[in-house]
């Protein structure tokens, strides 16, 4: 029983950070239409500077976040200008996109490597103290907690950001329907400038916890987290930001328990789930239409 | 159905393109291997002509990009390995067999052509990996080798597998003509145009994708064999491998110009010499060089260059050239 709680307790601290990891990318593809295959390296770009800044500096990562955060922000904005309106004139951004961010994803792979080599780094779990915390019977590390919870705030500020400013109101009207939002005036380019920008601040934040929670970080884990991002936000509902969150907390869970009863099997499941999500409802859990004939 | 009509509704116009294709090619694999005295590369070249052009009658001439379309590469290789240590079949049969599994593995994705875009693309990737993790669990250990490898040595024979490759890249490119000639072809672009008006004229955009789907990952099947027989072990990253087998085609495809006949091939070509040189280098720059390198494409020539190629033959070969 307890190595079932154990399970419960663990996917529900793995689910708060998968949240965050792959909301940026709903939310560019909800704003953009545009899918960023580079997603991934961004968290490993985040987790790189992280390191960086807890090994020179004595940062802890949540600390290091008022580092990232503005800096990953200005990057988005960066790429953003010279790359997507450009690819939104193009016949068919959708795909385009895909494979234009393989490239950028190429990139920044390279630098990494370049820049870090190929080894495998971490977070040292005694940035926290104390080291554990005990819950019903269970022993958590405190980063696993400390994750979990910046987590939730970063998916707060989000939604406050969509519900209760313009920006965000422009935002969403953009999501939901892109023309007639463009006709009633909203600027496209600086809401999806920055909405781009916050996607690639919240994969660079949810890098800096990554090494604790899930997997060590080398240049080309940047794929693994890609691909993780993607299964999420199809279980959830594709464009939809908040449908991340469920689509989350599947994954986590079926990755959580299978991890602990079949842990040969267990990196298999959360494909099988998004096929299996895709095949039965292509939208999605919480999504609107999306088959054709 | 009318057979003739179906795939060759031009045939006048064949000859002139399919000897453009073969004689170059002819031309390189027989001097390649001469003047680069390494066999290996102008191997993998064929092989990659053959995942091009098989991706090509997917993605080129449907539109539907699928990303991890290299599971059909890898599947093939494994089939052919599984085949030749565990039931000592030969290897013609083996490679056959091997493309069968990977044609049938498409059967089983077949569901999957109903998505549009991004969907497809991601469910294709995920399905990749699924694949992956299958073959290379160690619970399969006893059929596939697992995360060790396989080990099929015994049939080893590179200068045969070398000519028989070399041909059938050149025979692929042949099938992409016969197709771009065909109804078939004409009916594949029509869905990338506009699928709706495809359906309302009374064509079922569905049928025609999966038989795309099909021809496509038997291609890519047979490449799987003929590359898997040429190392004679592999470990399961060693051919499924997303960057190497599925997005560098895209990059070549795209290079070279998507749903074009002559594109994949001169995109191939010349994208994998360079590839091959700049890893002589550095591999890591190959990486940052190669992913601006698609930023610029998908940005600037999203066409390729096969319409510049198109001219230079028009000026060489004035008037009655090739269309």
């Amino acid at each position: 029983m307890s190595l079932f709680i154990d399970a419960f307790i663990t996917s529900t601290l793995l689910a708060a950070f998968f949240s965050i990891a792959a909301l940026g990318l709903n939310v560019v593809f909800g704003v953009m239409r545009i899918v960023n295959l580079a997603h991934g390296e961004f968290i490993v770009m985040g987790s790189y500077l992280a390191i960086a800044l807890a090994l020179h500096y004595n940062f802890n990562p949540v600390l290091s976040l008022a580092v990232i955060v503005p800096f990953f922000f200005v990057v988005g904005l960066l790429l953003y200008f010279p790359i997507v309106p450009r690819l939104q004139k193009s016949d068919d951004p959708e795909m385009g996109s895909f494979i234009l961010f393989f490239g950028v994803s190429f990139a920044l792979e390279g630098i990494a490597v370049q820049m870090f080599g190929v080894n495998y780094q971490s977070l040292s779990y005694s940035v926290f103290r104390p080291l554990h915390v005990s819950t019903l019977g269970t022993t958590i590390p405190t980063a696993w907690v400390v994750t979990a919870l910046v987590s939730v705030a970063a998916i707060v500020l989000v939604y406050l950001y969509m519900y209760r400013t313009g920006l965000g109101l422009q935002t969403r009207a953009l999501m939901i329907n892109r023309e007639e939002a463009m006709a009633n005036g909203v600027s496209v380019n600086r809401v999806s400038a920055i909405a781009f920008g916050i996607s690639i601040a919240l994969a660079a934040s949810a890098g800096a916890f990554s090494s604790f929670i899930s997997y060590p970080t080398t240049p080309s884990i940047g794929d693994t987290f890609t691909l993780i991002s993607f299964a999420i936000i199809i279980i959830g509902a594709l464009g939809n930001p908040f449908a991340t969150v469920v689509g989350a907390i599947v994954f986590a869970f079926a990755y959580g328990y299978t991890d602990i009863y079949e842990p040969n099997w267990s990196a298999l499941v959360p494909f099988v789930i998004l096929i299996a999500v895709v095949l039965a409802r292509p939208q999605g859990l919480l999504g609107r239409k999306a088959r054709e004939f | 159905m009318n057979f003739r009509r179906f795939f060759l509704s031009n045939p006048k116009k064949i000859s002139t393109d399919a000897a453009l294709l073969i004689v170059p090619l002819a031309a390189l694999f027989i001097l390649g291997p001469m003047v680069i005295t390494n066999q290996a590369i102008f191997m993998e070249l064929a092989v990659y002509i053959m995942l091009a052009d098989a991706l090509n009658i997917v993605y080129g001439f449907t539109g539907y990009l699928p990303f991890g379309f290299g599971v059909f590469f890898a599947v093939g290789a494994y089939g052919t390995a599984i085949l030749i240590t565990h039931d000592a079949w030969p290897v013609g049969a083996s490679i056959i067999a091997g493309a069968c599994f990977a044609a049938l593995l498409s059967l089983l994705f077949t569901p999957m052509l109903r998505l549009s875009g991004a969907y497809f693309a991601i469910s294709s990737m995920a399905a990749f990996e699924a694949v992956y993790l299958i073959f290379s669990n160690t619970q399969l250990t006893f059929l596939t080798g697992g995360p060790y490898g396989i080990t099929f040595t015994q049939v080893y024979n590179p200068n045969l597998d070398y000519m028989i490759a070399a041909i059938l890249a050149a025979v692929s490119a042949l099938v992409v003509l016969l197709i771009s000639k065909s109804t078939f072809g004409i009916a594949l672009r029509a869905i990338r145009e506009d699928r709706f008006a495809v359906e309302l004229s009374g064509v079922s955009s569905l049928r025609y994708r999966t038989y795309a789907w099909l021809i496509s990952s038997f291609v890519s099947g047979i490449a799987g064999g003929l590359y898997g027989w040429y190392l004679g072990f592999f470990y399961p990253e060693a051919v499924f491998s997303l960057t190497d087998f599925s997005v560098l085609v895209i990059i070549f495809v795209l290079f070279g110009g998507r749903g074009t006949v002559y594109g994949p091939v001169i995109g191939t070509v010349i994208l994998f010499l360079a590839y091959q040189l700049l890893s002589l280098y550095s591999a890591n720059l190959l990486l940052i060089i190669f992913g601006v390198l698609l930023v610029l494409l998908v940005l600037f020539i999203p066409n390729g260059i096969e319409p510049l190629f198109r001219k230079i033959v028009k000026t060489i070969f004035p008037p009655g050239g090739s269309d």
